[in-house]
């Protein structure tokens, strides 16, 4: 069972990352596998988005390994760890705003639908592309927006973008970077219940800072200070950890 | 009307060579030649600069590369169809190569190595007594059948509309293709493009060489024009006046090429004749456009085509 297990995880091993002087990750040991929600939390600046660039390579790491389904892929681009089932969104939302929301998803689905290398047929003649892409649309709850510019979207919408585009290439690990940060309540709850689904069938490492929407969502939590890990476990656990409360809880429920 | 343009510009590009004979400015045919193949050039960079959203300026090395290289062939013998290929063969092998390596880097060394590698040619061909020197190549005109050569106005006229028709051609299509879906989600959004699992260098390399063959093939008939080759085609003037080209049409719009090609070649050639100080009324004319067209010209045709639009709905 454990052999299973490792053969679909997605692990850190002693993640390092120096900026100059400045330790972002140290020796970071973490593991994302299964179905559900991995939540990591830190206060601000503790390297949370940095290990999230470690894990999906955007960055590479200073010393230490990321493993992927039981492969070493610290030396694998993003794209390569995007093949082998890895998928992002941004904290800061990344998407194409001159776009129409229906041309950034089909887009994205076409990177998991066969080569991009066709040079001919016109893309807009794909209609499969724009079905499936109209499907994730709908999932996230956008489809009443798919002819607009990306542009146009809200705050809360970009949002729900940037994360249907992490979905369409159909990840079994997704890595969530603040994806509630700056939605209004209503958002907030349709957002977590977003989160819910997609945890139903993957794994999801997401960085979070609502504390409510992490202990309702997570079956793990880690706490990220200083770029080390200072705790993790269930999210009772976590609560009553001392440390933890110390660290961080306290500075935020003081906040 | 949008769906019309492709066909009514080819109609008058087809009726041109009449149009000026009736008028009697048959010199001006061939000028016409120079500008469609330049505008294939021009287009070629847009795909590369437009579309790509890369600041490629040595776009001259491909086009000098093919000119050179049907130079070459053409003093052993070598007819048309073998200039025309290994020309452009040839420059999509250099773009396969300095592309390679200016896609290591980012921004603006990625000018400055694309600018480095053309300026290398550059000084080779002005060196290399095989390729001429300053002087650079003669050449005779090819043949196209019978007595007929591209040293016939028209002949050549024809040419070089075919030439730049198949080539504006292959590029709508590779725009509008999955591989220029993801060449454009690159230039909008490196990062999240490869986030989205595309390996974004592979993507645009290919793009480079497109353009860079594309541009190989204007360069064979651009020899075949002048009837020589010589440096300037390499120099980074001419790269520059590829880029001034593509941004006075519009960078990234289809028409981008042909537009600021027929205009800034227009331009030199009217007011070449009306005054030696040309070049400054040139440039007074290009910063109007950047100041109140800064989208270029093509976008003058737009802002009508949307007021129109509204008003209609
Ligand atoms: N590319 C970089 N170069 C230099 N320093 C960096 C870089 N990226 C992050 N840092 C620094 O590393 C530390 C961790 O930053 P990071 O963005 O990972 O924190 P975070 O936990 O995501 O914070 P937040 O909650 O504000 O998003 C910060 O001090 C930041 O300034
Ligand atoms: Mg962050």
């Amino acid at each position: 069972m454990a052999g299973i297990q490792s053969q679909s995880a997605l692990v850190a091993e002693n993640l390092c990352k120096n900026f100059g002087a400045l330790a972002a990750t140290q020796n970071v040991n973490l593991r994302v596998e299964g179905k559900g929600v991995h939540a990591l939390i830190g206060p601000n600046g503790a390297g949370k988005t940095t290990l999230v660039n470690l894990l999906s390579g955007a960055l590479p790491p200073s010393s230490g390994r990321v493993l992927l389904s039981g492969q070493d892929v610290s030396r694998v681009d993003m794209p390569g760890r995007v093949a082998r089932g890895l998928s992002r969104t941004y904290q800061i939302t990344s998407i194409y705003p001159e776009w129409t929301v229906w041309r950034n998803l089909a887009l994205s689905v076409q990177g998991r639908s066969g080569t991009s290398m066709r040079f001919w047929q016109p893309v807009t003649g794909e209609r499969a592309l724009y079905r499936q892409a109209a499907e994730i649309a709908e999932e996230v709850g956008l489809t009443s927006r798919l002819n607009a510019p990306a542009s146009d979207l809200s705050h809360g919408e970009r949002k729900q973008l940037d994360v249907a585009l992490a979905l369409a290439s159909n990840p079994k690990f997704l890595l969530m970077d603040e994806p509630m940060a700056g939605l209004g309540h209503e958002e907030s709850v349709r957002m977590v219940d977003l989160i819910r689904r997609i945890a139903g069938i993957r794994a999801v490492l997401l960085i979070e800072h609502d504390m409510d929407a992490v202990f309702s969502l997570a079956n793990e939590v880690s706490v990220l200070v200083y770029g080390q890990i200072i705790a993790s476990g269930t999210p009772e656990a976590i609560k009553n950890d001392p440390e933890v409360q110390r660290a961080y809880l306290g500075d935020d429920h003081a906040a | 009307m949008k769906r019309l343009l492709p066909f009514l510009l080819l109609a008058l590009g087809l009726a041109l060579p009449f149009i000026l004979t009736a008028m009697g400015q048959e010199y001006y045919i061939s000028f016409a030649s120079r500008v469609l193949v330049v505008a294939l050039a021009a287009s070629a960079l847009n795909l590369i600069l437009g579309y790509g959203g890369l600041v490629s300026f040595g776009h001259a090395a491909y086009f000098g590369a093919g000119a050179y290289t049907a130079a070459l062939l053409a003093g052993k013998g070598a007819g048309l169809p073998a200039q025309l290929l290994v020309g452009t063969g040839v420059a999509a092998l250099l773009a396969f190569v300095f592309g390679w390596a200016a896609l290591r880097t980012r921004g603006v060394y990625f000018i400055m190595i694309t600018l480095a590698l053309a300026q290398m040619l550059y000084y080779l061909a002005v060196s290399s007594d095989s390729l001429g020197g300053e002087d650079g190549l003669r050449i005779s005109r090819a043949a196209l059948w019978g007595d007929l050569t591209l040293g016939d106005d028209r002949a050549m006229y024809y040419t070089a509309l075919t030439a730049l028709t198949l080539g504006l051609f292959v590029i709508w299509r590779v725009v509008h293709s999955r591989f220029g879906e993801v060449v454009q989600a690159a230039r909008d959004n490196e990062t999240r493009t490869a986030a989205l699992g595309y390996p974004v260098r592979r993507y645009q390399l290919v793009n480079f060489v497109i353009g860079g063959a594309l541009a190989g093939l204007a360069g064979v008939l651009m020899t075949q024009i002048s009837g020589f080759t010589n440096p300037s085609l390499l120099s980074w003037q001419q790269s520059g006046q590829f880029m001034m080209m593509v941004i006075l049409g519009g960078v990234g719009t289809f028409w981008a090429g042909l537009l600021g090609t027929a205009v800034l070649l227009g331009l030199e050639e009217y007011l070449g004749e009306v005054t030696e100080r040309w070049p400054l009324f040139v440039g007074l004319i290009l910063l109007g456009v950047m100041l109140f067209a800064p989208k270029g010209l093509g976008s003058l045709g737009t802002l009508f085509g949307r007021k129109k639009k509204e008003v209609v709905e």
